[in-house]
């Protein structure tokens, strides 16, 4: 039996001369809540894209549950859902509507569609929202239903790329209660954020990238390593945030 | 201010010059200098009878570019209200530095290579008038200039829905057919093209703010001050008005088009293909692009088909429904382009390749079919002879099948990378300008593809035989059933080999 949800090694790519990713090995067990922390730049939408399938990668492997994205792309993605950040949903359609062709997308039958649609609508808080098209949704209302649209297909892992970016605080505790019950029930997680203290309430494995490289991956008190994830992450990355800095014309 | 806005439009444009975007600017260029040439030629090169009409003609021409060339999409890419909405600054101010700002770009250059044939045609009337060329031409630039920005402006303001998507379609349509069939209408007034321009049409002319320079210099050659007072305070005048009405649009926030969805009445779409289908069809009438696009054919397609009524030529019309599809098609092969990075939700749903690109040609189909059909009937009926019906009925099916085709096929092969729905402005015609070049791709791969029936039409039609001529249209059928099916399992196998790569050109 397989015990990773995810397995990457070797993963790399390169943008022209930026090396973006730089051969990182990671591995996401089954079960678990899994945060990849790192500034911005640092690689993370880049790993992600590359492990969940969309972006292809100069070299390496990776795995969903054992099985190879790349070489049998349909069998993995019947296993993950994706929430990718910034990228366009089918805009010209309501929620409800783009739920609906996502489902049918993926072959799910017809009354199964009908009521996760419904299910999922109502839990996000988006039923209201019945005439209005993905377009004019806000930044948080387009987290949810992209959220939702992950969730769809009753994946056994989730790939959330800033999934809590814009969201208020409200629906952020109801993703959260999502998310703990999804991984309760047996599900993995497998979150990127830069919001420290989101990652050390949620997750209990974090890694921690920097310039395309994993500088630090494991248990989070193992990387915490008795510190807050906060100072451990500054200590890792080598930022320099030396407090005597200021702004001349800023008043005091 | 002013200055800092100026500089800040020349770095824009230096950084321009290099990249993807250099070949874009440089086709700006060099469509801009020839144009300018062309102008400066018809001037230069016309009789003494003849220069003041054509000069008349073609400064009405880049009046008409500079105030329909933005909402075709040729509005250019420098600084934007948006940009400097933070910046505290009153909207007189903000005016005149974006009007600075406005001036520096290879428009305003060209327009001013172009204007310089007032300055000819001063110097062929009389040296006297050359004094007053010399204002006159800077003021002609910056009333273009102030115009368009007011153009620019409105659009975006007062302009914001499906209708004004299509509204806007209409001018770029007809005027782009003129280009086409203009002969027509040279034939229909002049009774032929080498004749100078008529007299009363000249007249009008003059009465355009376009034509106010020519009226000052000409004036002036002939000693009426009074009346080059007049045209020059006309001028004067004219750019108050225009950086008058564009200040205050400046001051007015540009709402964002809000288009609803239908009330929900249920969907259950039986198969995958027929989920695409759907999700195609509620597209079509809610993006913008896509409206804007399908209206710039229909109206192209009926100027081009109705234009040789003026001189009793009606045998265009039953060709109306095959004109439609290719140019339909030409203008819709860019699905992918403008669906943007939501590529994502198609590549991660476990082997939807299929189903996309059979759902898209399905939809595209059920959109242009039914309209084409009947504008085929229409036009068979009213030209009321048969000759044409045998043209008609032996392309209408293979333009059908291959232009479903082609559709795709480019859409996955030729991506354009535009602005993502979610980030676009408000007016489609410059949103969706670097689909130009994909419509010229398919006019042309449409024709080579139709080939064996045009050759079976014309073959017949030059020998006068009626079975040759009907023979076209089983082949039409056949290749129109065999490219559509063809050229989409083309895209099918592109889209599940290198649909990532596709969504990267997009993102």
């Amino acid at each position: 039996m397989t015990t990773n949800a995810l397995r990457l090694a070797g993963l790399t790519k390169h943008f022209g001369e930026k090396v973006a990713v730089d051969a990182i090995d990671l591995t996401v067990p089954a079960g678990s809540f899994f945060g990849l922390v790192g500034p911005n730049g640092a690689g993370k939408t880049t790993a992600l894209s590359m492990a969940v399938g969309l972006l292809r990668p100069d070299a390496g492997t990776a795995q969903i549950f054992g099985t190879d994205v790349w070489r049998q792309p349909t069998r993995a993605k019947r296993l993950v859902g994706v929430l990718p950040d910034g990228l366009a949903m089918t805009e010209r359609l309501t929620g409800r509507e783009m739920l609906t062709y996502l489902g049918h997308l993926h072959g799910l039958p017809a009354d199964t569609v009908a009521s996760r649609v419904d299910e999922l609508l109502t839990v996000l808080d988006l039923a209201q929202a019945e005439r209005t098209l993905i377009l004019g949704y806000s930044a948080g209302m387009r987290k949810k239903i992209a959220l939702a649209s992950a969730l769809l297909g009753g994946p056994r892992l989730l790939v959330l790329d800033e999934p809590f970016e814009a969201v208020d605080p409200v629906s952020a505790l109801t993703i959260r209660s999502i998310l703990r019950r999804f991984v309760a029930g047996g599900g993995s997680v497998v979150l990127s954020s830069h919001v420290m203290p989101l990652v050390e309430q949620l997750c209990d494995t974090v890694a921690v990238m920097h310039e395309g490289r994993v500088v630090a991956a494991g248990p989070i008190d193992e990387v915490r390593g008795g510190r807050s994830l906060d100072e451990a992450f500054i200590d890792l990355v080598g930022a320099d945030v030396a407090e005597e800095k200021e702004l001349s014309w800023l008043a005091s | 201010m002013v200055g800092v806005l100026i500089r800040m439009k020349w770095t824009i444009l230096r950084n321009s010059l290099t990249g993807t975007r250099a070949a874009t600017t440089i086709t700006g260029v060099v469509a801009g200098l020839a144009a300018a040439g062309c102008t400066l030629w018809l001037t230069v090169s016309a009789g003494p009878d003849r220069a003041g009409g054509a000069l008349l003609l073609t400064l009405a021409s880049w009046l008409l570019g500079w105030i329909v060339g933005p909402m075709m999409g040729g509005s250019d890419p420098g600084l934007r209200r948006d940009h400097l909405r933070h910046v505290p600054l009153s909207d007189r101010r903000l005016a005149a530095g974006l009007l600075g700002a406005a001036l520096v770009g290879v428009g305003p250059a060209v327009t001013l290579v172009a204007g310089t044939s007032l300055i000819w045609y001063a110097l062929r009337l009389d040296l006297a008038a050359v004094p007053v060329a010399l204002p006159v031409l800077p003021l002609f630039v910056l009333l273009l200039i102030a115009l368009s920005n007011v153009v620019v402006a409105s659009v975006g303001r007062v302009l914001n829905s499906r209708l004004s998507a299509a509204l806007m379609a209409v001018p770029w349509g007809a005027l782009v057919c003129l280009g086409a069939q203009g002969w027509v209408i040279i034939a229909a007034i002049t009774g032929g093209p080498e004749t100078a321009l008529p007299a009363f049409i000249a007249d009008k002319l003059r009465l355009a703010p376009s034509g106010w320079p020519v009226v000052a210099i000409e004036a002036a050659a002939r000693g009426d001050w009074a009346l080059v007072a007049a045209a020059v305070a006309g001028l004067v005048g004219c750019i108050a008005l225009a950086l008058g009405a564009w200040a205050s649009l400046l001051h007015r926030p540009v709402n964002p088009t809000v288009i609803r969805g239908a009330r929900w009445r249920g969907w259950r779409p039986a198969t995958a293909a027929a989920a695409v289908r759907g999700k195609e069809l509620r597209t079509w009438g809610r993006d913008l692009i896509r409206i804007h696009f399908l209206s710039f054919a229909l109206v192209y397609v009926l100027t081009y088909v109705l234009l040789p009524l003026l001189i009793n030529v009606t045998d265009y019309l039953p060709m109306a429904g095959v004109f439609f599809v290719a140019f339909t098609a030409a203008n819709c092969a860019h699905l992918h382009s403008s669906d943007g990075t939501a590529l994502w939700q198609t590549l991660l749903a476990p082997g939807a390749e299929r189903a996309d690109i059979r759902g898209r040609q399905r939809a595209w189909l059920l959109l242009v079919a039914p309209p084409a059909v009947a504008m085929t009937a229409a036009g068979a009926i009213w030209h009321g002879k048969a000759d044409m019906l045998a043209w008609a009925v032996g392309l209408l099916p293979l333009v059908l099948g291959a232009g479903a085709g082609l559709l795709v096929l480019i859409s996955v092969f030729l991506p354009v990378r535009v602005a993502d729905p979610h980030k676009r402005g408000s007016n489609p015609g410059s949103d969706g300008a670097g689909f130009s070049g994909i419509v010229w791709l398919a006019l042309i791969a449409q024709a080579v593809l139709a080939a064996p029936s045009l050759t079976l039409l014309i073959t017949g039609t030059v020998r006068d035989d009626e079975l040759l001529r009907w023979a076209a249209a089983p082949v039409s059928l056949v290749l129109g059933v065999v490219l559509f099916w063809g050229l989409g399992r083309l895209a099918i196998g592109r889209l599940a080999n290198r649909g990532p790569e596709l969504l990267a050109k997009l993102g």
